[in-house]
């Protein structure tokens, strides 16, 4: 009996059908990622071209005045833009750092490993609102614990009103949310750790390499996926930071610690200034994408697979 | 993790370190306990630091029932645990696709993902909340998952696929030769393989999903179905607030979290020991 | 705004020698039947704590009114405002809900999204249920867009205690306020208890400076932009910020502290004065502390009239609702202001724009403050302003302490603000 031939048999059906099966299994993310991020970002997008104060009949298109706007007559949205370059700098140095820092040395078999970890990632897991007002009470300028810290060790000269001095008031809410921020990175690197194989290591005692050659040699290479997951999201969280900014200074004193996001709070939901909102938005989103994309290209050809 | 014992010198001074760091972080934790049981006019009158004037332990209780905190729990749980192993199972198949199935589009697929990741969430809360309504999802479990799902799909497949990386080829060939197809593959070889992040994952997703409350405020209106964030805000008021109870409602509301990641951090060890010797 | 201030004057009088007495029956709805038996779903948005009286109050109205049903959603300070935002762009407005007057209420009106409630305060008599003031802020563009609940007076409370140990009493005239101001800070008391973080705490004081130098009329012109405000009061005003802050009579670091680390420092007796209004004697309390060693003065403005700080808070109507949803929502609205539900919660209620209402003992300084606002009273700078220049005067009052700016610079920001906000 002839069996007719069935799609499968043909050579070029097979690759259709191999073709097919990565966006059989990227479907169920792809769906549900366009529906709740993608199409909404895009309205948001297009808002940013109008004028609209998000209830008013019509909206005014006004091209790309809002982005003008924001760059050339805003100066919140420059000391904001600023800030956050300057967050992301202090993040990628110092939380990433001392996350690294941390995974290596819990890495390790020592006793009392387990509570370390757990101390070092306990801050995370607080709510900000909890971290940032109490943060602000340690920096209390007469009843604080900062300075009376300060006092004891006899630096009362370092005393100040950390939080009330525009020089100073970003930074002590960066330490702030460096005390609460490391945890992540460091249980991400942790768990890359974990993916080292112990072969490398083995071989290289062998050969007779000292712990920092080890690290370098073989611990940093292999480390590589991890810290494009770290850098990334280290990256993208510095130029998205909110919540503990807006609850430990508002954005004050005098703006001086707006940072994107906050500014963008303001226009939309105080000023009810949609479009300049949104155009805040996808700077951020713009200048985010203009590092992080490259990045990863380049850190994928670099691959050790 | 090294063979090789480390000399006593080097040991001291890792434990040193630590400890030194440990206290440094413990610290502000301590003064949060300090404030959860305090009275509110201790706390008023007395700096952040001190001890409570009188250990105020009818605290817990208080904060757990004004804050309806036992409600709102199960309400989070529920939510969690839904919400965490699908979307770790959309993100691992996607995650997959781009890193194993020889996807011509992989880098660029996963920079449409990446890019989900920068947008701020206030910039979406109209469109989704015009779709919620539309659809009739609002104030429901499968519409506040949906969009919990949605904003960890970024995130997820970062993580995942950049652990998927590390695996070998080898050893997608070794599970060839097996006779292992694809979905095979996905469940018996590489998600064992990638306890870790799977672990990491679910530690950080479960947390993140506790804590989160811009959405939970907008996107679920009935009071039944609030989650824990709503409780903690509740002892915010127009005019004054009590950090007391709101501390203490915060000591109680992260020991699930705790708990999840206990449980969870055993699974940091390495599943590829020994596995890669050809 | 005049009429509002001499109109003010006998009524508020009026309503607050009413409010002792406590009448007899007030508000003239109908109770429990209506004609059809249908059941009528509402959703209404209000506040959370701080309102612990909201949810018994409308079990109470449901059991009233078997056919009505309420679905109470509650929020925080902040998310209430976000969830209303969001909603009135996406169309999902719940059919009442509840907010500040002025440009924070201001929204809704001004875009269509509010029910006209002109006629039924008219029918149902309102200038006799409420405070007048309160209706006044109610209403936008002549149409009364809100049911008042509440009718907020500010004024500067102050430490018995601190004031008996240096021998002061309140200050009758601005002189005297500021040779106590002086006389605070050598008794080694931080006078004023401000906490600038989000400058609205400044701001009532700064509010009060202007109305000082400039009087009643220029000081509601300014506020409605229709004068400048680089204006030799204003820069006056502002000097004085400046004056203060050097003198030391704010505490340390004030432009980032919080109004509860202020509101701290006042319980301690290390500072002497903090502005704030007629929910503070709940604060006290709640905090722990005896309202009776307590008390308040009316800012000393030295001007005629001597008007005081206020704002009203108020529960609007969805203007797209269907007829019997409105209808529902009127009757919940009037049901939660009317003087025997207050009167039941009166200790949690808050201060109630329903007049002949009786004021509890515990909170002794409420009817105090109402009485102060009898002579006038002017709409708080937060929310007579709009958003966007409120946000200018914050960030000068930070400045003008920092002297990153002068007073002359300050008030030009002002204006800059203002034109561009005219601008949009």
């Amino acid at each position: 009996m002839k069996i007719a031939p069935t799609r499968f048999d043909k050579g070029e059906n097979r690759m259709t059908a191999r073709a097919l099966k990565p966006w059989l299994f990227l479907l169920p993310a792809l769906t549900i990622y366009l529906i709740v991020i993608f199409v909404p970002s895009l309205y948001t997008f297009y808002l940013s071209f109008f004028k609209w104060n998000g209830v008013a009949a019509d909206k005014v298109f006004v091209g790309l005045d809002n982005y003008a706007d924001l760059i050339l007559h805003d100066s919140v949205f420059a000391r904001a833009l600023k800030n956050n370059l300057l967050w992301t700098a202090g993040s990628l140095i110092l939380m990433i750092g001392i996350g690294l820092m941390l995974a290596l040395l819990l890495n390790k078999r020592i006793k009392g490993r387990i509570v370390f970890r757990g101390i070092f990632y306990f801050p995370y897991v607080l709510s900000g609102v909890i971290v940032a007002t109490s943060w602000a009470w340690m920096y209390n300028p007469t009843q604080g614990f900062v300075n009376k810290l300060l006092e004891t060790i006899g630096l009362e000269s370092w005393t100040r009103a950390w939080l009330a001095d525009p020089e100073t008031a970003l930074y002590a809410v960066f330490i702030a949310a460096l005390w609460q921020g490391v945890g992540q990175p460091m249980v991400l690197f942790l768990a890359g750790l974990q993916t080292i194989p112990h072969d490398p290591y083995e071989a290289a005692v062998l050969d007779g390499a000292k712990p920092y050659q080890s690290f370098w040699y073989i611990t940093f290479p292999l480390l590589r996926e991890t810290l494009v997951i770290v850098v990334a999201t280290t990256m993208i969280a510095s130029m998205k930071v909110y919540d503990i900014i807006y609850a430990m200074t508002g954005g004050g004193p005098a703006e001086s610690t707006q940072v994107l996001s906050s500014w963008m709070y303001y226009q939309t939901f105080k000023f009810a200034n949609i479009g300049t909102g949104s155009a805040i938005s996808f700077f951020l989103v713009l200048i985010t994408m203009v590092v992080i994309i490259p990045y990863v290209y380049y850190t994928t050809k670099r691959s050790h697979l | 993790m090294e063979i090789r014992q480390p000399s006593w010198p080097v040991q001291a001074l890792r434990y040193g370190v630590l400890i030194v760091l440990a206290v440094i972080f413990l610290v502000p934790i301590v003064f949060i306990a300090f404030t959860a049981l305090k009275s509110r006019s201790d706390l008023l009158t007395s700096p952040f630091y001190a001890l409570p004037e009188k250990f105020q332990w009818g605290n817990f209780a208080k904060a757990w029932n004004q804050g309806k905190m036992g409600m709102y729990m199960k309400n989070t749980a529920l939510i969690s645990v839904i919400k965490v192993p699908l979307g770790i199972l959309v993100e691992a198949l996607a995650a997959f696709a781009l890193t194993r199935l020889n996807f011509k589009w992989s880098n660029a697929m996963f920079a449409f993902f990446l890019i989900g990741m920068m947008i701020p969430m206030q910039a979406t809360l109209v469109p989704l909340n015009i779709f919620l309504n539309k659809t009739h999802l609002v104030s429901t479990y499968p519409g506040i998952i949906l969009i919990y799902i949605g904003f960890g799909i970024p995130f997820g497949i970062l993580i995942l696929r950049g652990f998927f990386r590390t695996i070998p080829k080898e050893i997608d060939e070794a599970a060839l030769i097996d006779g292992c197809g694809d979905i095979g593959k996905f469940f018996r070889v590489i998600l064992p393989l990638s306890m870790p992040a799977i672990a990491t994952l679910v530690i950080l997703d479960f947390m993140a999903t506790w804590n989160e409350f811009l959405l939970a405020q907008i996107f679920i209106t009935k009071d039944s179905m609030r989650t824990i964030t709503t409780g903690l805000l509740s002892f915010r008021g127009e005019h004054s607030t009590d950090y007391t109870l709101m501390n203490a409602g915060v000591l109680l509301s992260i020991i699930p979290i705790l708990v999840v990641y206990l449980l969870f951090q055993k699974y940091f060890v390495s599943g590829l020991t020994g596995s890669v010797k050809g | 705004m005049k009429k509002t201030i001499s109109a003010l004057l006998s009524l508020l009088l009026a309503g607050v020698m009413a409010a002792g007495c406590g009448s007899g029956d007030n508000g003239s709805s109908e109770d429990g039947q209506n004609g059809g038996e249908k059941k009528v779903a509402i959703s209404f948005w209000a506040l959370n704590t701080g309102w612990e009286w909201l949810e018994p109050a409308v079990k109470d109205f449901e059991n009233a009114n078997p056919n009505i049903d309420v679905e109470l959603t509650q929020y925080e300070v902040d998310p209430i405002k976000e969830a209303l935002k969001v909603a009135a762009s996406s169309k999902t407005l719940p059919d009442m809900w509840f907010t500040w007057g002025g440009t924070l209420g201001s929204f809704y009106p001004e875009n269509g999204l509010t029910m006209d409630l002109t006629q039924i305060a008219k029918d149902h008599r309102w200038s006799e249920i409420y405070n007048k003031a309160a209706i006044d802020m109610s209403t936008y563009d002549g149409k009364v867009s809100g049911i008042p609940v509440h009718l907020n007076v500010l004024g500067m409370w102050y430490s018995k205690n601190v004031y008996d140990k240096l021998k002061l009493q309140a200050p009758k005239t601005f002189a005297e306020f500021e040779s106590q101001l002086a006389a605070l800070k050598n008794g080694g008391v931080v006078p004023l208890a401000f906490g600038s973080k989000g400058g609205w705490h400044t701001m009532r004081l700064t509010e009060q400076l202007i109305e000082h130098f400039a009087g009643p009329e220029l000081h509601d012109k300014l506020n409605r932009l229709e004068a400048s405000w680089n204006d030799p009061a204003v820069i006056k005003a502002f000097e004085k910020i400046q004056e203060y802050t050097d003198k030391g009579y704010f505490p340390k670091g004030y432009s980032s502290l919080d109004p509860t680390e202020a509101e701290s420092l006042f319980y301690q007796e290390q500072a002497a004065m903090i502005n704030e209004g007629t929910w503070f004697d709940g604060n006290i309390m709640e905090n722990g502390f005896d309202p009776n060693n307590y008390d308040v003065f009316k800012f000393p403005n030295d001007q005629t009239p001597s008007r005081a700080s206020v704002f009203a808070e108020m529960f609007q109507i969805n203007g797209g609702s269907s007829p019997e949803k409105q209808e529902a929502a009127v009757k919940l609205g009037e049901y939660l202001t009317r003087p025997e539900v207050v009167n039941k919660y009166i200790e949690q209620y808050g201060s109630p724009a329903t007049l002949n209402v009786n004021i509890s003992e515990k909170t002794p300084h409420l009817k105090t403050l109402l009485d102060s606002a009898g002579d006038g009273a002017f709409l708080i700078t937060d929310q007579a302003l709009p958003q966007e220049v409120v946000q200018k005067l914050f960030e000068a009052q930070d400045k003008l302490a920092f002297h990153e700016w002068t007073p002359q610079q300050a008030a030009e920001a002002m204006d800059e603000a203002i034109a561009k906000y005219k601008s949009k």
